[in-house]
């Protein structure tokens, strides 16, 4: 191997791990924006928001992992925009566009408070309800 | 939720926790057609009801017809699967049940000719499993029984053009179609059937 | 009715008369009709049918509550599948933040809404218009089962004021119109022990005035 070819190796073992830890650091970001989905008052539930190929591949690993340890938000990273996606169950005694707007805020000061947008990089927040119900056992958001 | 609305008297609603305790029973008791109009509409508590009462029957059915309780238990599956998509579309919600047994003959019939076409014989079944009332005072039990156990000992083509004509509502052309054969043969099949299970009948009485 | 070996009677073979049989005894046969033996024969072929059915229903009947396991996967399978349909907006103050709700969580609500109204079953909903663009005119249809002696008009009236109130709770929809439409009555679905129906007030028997 020439040093320009060893070089170039070097380079690639390089952004191969920084792209590993980079995605186990969005894993993580992706765990704690579920839990702090979840928290919210008057979120009932939280669901799957990532694509299904993604979904799907855990199907089996999912039965092995708490609830509360998946990541069910979606957190996608591009050029210089960060996009959160939660997919939620909203509390029927509850008012849905106030709730959706309180996760869409909690969401975003808990990707603030995880240091993980720098400055000059857009956080782009999506949440949606894709269920209405009642809440079961005591009221609130409030979730382990 | 609120009961009154402008001050006008009007009916109550529950509290939510009462409807979601009682949802569940009054979709048990609702009727095919308004079930069938929900599971359309999207409502997964309306497919449940219709899987629960409709299930059973169709496994039966199923398994009769296939031999098997294990591949009865896939078709049945498969079946709803089949009408969870296309119950949207369905013209007369209220032969729900008719609609049911199509799919699921159907596809009974499917895997028989899967397995014709992959040379698994099957002309030895077991007989039905004969789940036995204990208490056989009752007549009406008996003459069930009877009629159970002569279309079990009927021979298997016989006994499914029996199961299709008789509990599925097929025509002949129909039954024909899916066994591979001519609607003069079932018509034959058939008339041998209720020769059989009128005679078994008979001795019983 | 016993069978000759050949299978007929009265000259008709039991290939014909369950043929006839099968055609729903159309057009009528006077030869068929005209003999009482073949008549018998008919009933009692009629009969084994009815009986064969009510074996199968009285098997499936006691098929054994293995049911749940199995429910619990098709349910699971279904659950998956259910088409979230189109977007409904809800405002915020912020171009990168995006709240929608899913059309079918819409008419998910206007079910559990509308079941909550006592004698309503909901049958079917719509929504109509562009319920993806804020301010656009959206007309909401409900077909209901109402249960039988409930006057219609107040049950409409009744429901149609608490859709209204739950979708001004939990969406942004300019709601112009909501239809209710009964296209069928059932029987009263609760028992004497009033299950499922609060306990307080007087049952006077209609739908206004009171807890029932």
């Amino acid at each position: 191997m020439t040093t320009d070819e060893r070089e170039a190796v070097d380079r690639d073992r390089a952004d191969d791990a920084g792209r590993a830890d980079a995605d186990r650091a969005d894993a993580e970001l992706a765990r704690r924006l579920t839990a702090t989905a979840r928290a919210v008052p008057g979120v009932v539930d939280v669901f799957d928001a990532r694509p299904l190929l993604e979904a799907a591949v855990e199907v089996v690993a999912a039965r092995l992992v708490d609830d509360e340890h998946r990541d069910l938000v979606l957190v996608d990273r591009q050029e210089g925009r960060l996009a959160v996606t939660a997919h939620v169950a909203t509390d029927l005694a509850a008012s849905t566009p106030e709730v959706l707007a309180r996760a869409a805020a909690d969401l975003r000061t808990a990707v603030s408070e995880a240091g993980a947008a720098g400055p000059g990089t857009d956080v782009a927040v999506t949440v949606r309800a894709q269920l209405i119900e009642p809440a079961v056992g005591p009221a609130g958001g409030a979730a382990g | 939720m609120i009961c009154t609305r402008g001050g006008a008297p009007s009916a109550c609603v529950r509290e939510p926790r009462e409807v979601d305790i009682s949802s569940a029973d009054r979709l048990a008791q609702a009727s095919d057609a308004t079930l069938a109009l929900r599971a359309g509409d999207g409502d997964v508590q309306a497919f449940e009801a219709v899987a629960r009462r409709h299930g059973p029957l169709m496994r039966v059915v199923a398994s009769r017809l296939l031999g098997t309780d294990a591949e009865a238990d896939d078709v049945v599956q498969e079946s709803f699967l089949t009408a969870w998509h296309r119950l949207a579309g369905l013209d007369e919600p209220e032969r729900l049940r008719n609609w049911l047994m199509r799919i699921v003959t159907n596809k009974a019939i499917d895997r028989l000719r899967t397995r014709r076409d992959h040379d698994d014989v099957d002309d030895h079944e077991p007989p039905a499993p004969r789940r036995e009332s204990p208490d056989h005072v009752v007549e009406q039990r008996l003459q069930l029984d009877a009629v159970w156990r002569a279309v079990d000992l009927l021979p298997l083509d016989q006994r499914r053009c029996w199961l299709l004509r008789e509990i599925a509502g097929w025509t002949y052309a129909e039954i024909a179609e899916a066994l591979g054969t001519t609607p003069s043969t079932v018509r034959g099949q058939l008339a041998r059937a209720r020769r059989s299970v009128l005679a078994e009948m008979e001795e019983w009485r | 009715m016993t069978s000759p070996d050949d299978g007929s009677v009265d000259g008709v073979t039991l290939e014909e008369l369950g043929d006839y049989l099968d055609r729903g005894r159309e057009p009528r046969d006077p030869r068929i009709e005209g003999s009482p033996a073949c008549r018998l024969a008919l009933q009692a072929l009629e009969s084994i049918g009815t009986l064969s059915r009510e074996s199968f229903e009285r098997e499936a009947a006691r098929e054994p509550h293995r049911d749940d396991a199995w429910i619990a996967g098709l349910l699971d399978s279904v659950r998956h599948e259910v088409v979230a349909g189109r977007e409904v907006p809800v405002r915020s103050d912020d171009a990168l933040t995006t709240l929608t709700t899913s059309e079918a969580a819409v008419r998910g609500l206007l079910r559990r809404v509308g079941d909550a109204v006592d004698g309503v079953v909901v049958r079917s909903t719509e929504l109509e218009g562009e319920i993806g663009e804020q301010e656009a005119p959206v007309t909401v249809r409900v077909t209901v089962s109402a249960r039988y002696g409930l006057p219609l008009d107040g049950l409409s009236d009744v429901l149609r004021g608490h859709l209204l109130d739950a979708l001004g709770q939990h969406t942004q929809l300019h709601v112009a119109e909501v239809h209710v439409h009964v296209d069928d009555v059932h029987l009263g679905d609760e028992g004497p022990d009033g299950t499922g129906r609060p306990g307080t007030g007087v049952d006077d028997g209609t739908d206004e005035g009171g807890d029932r």
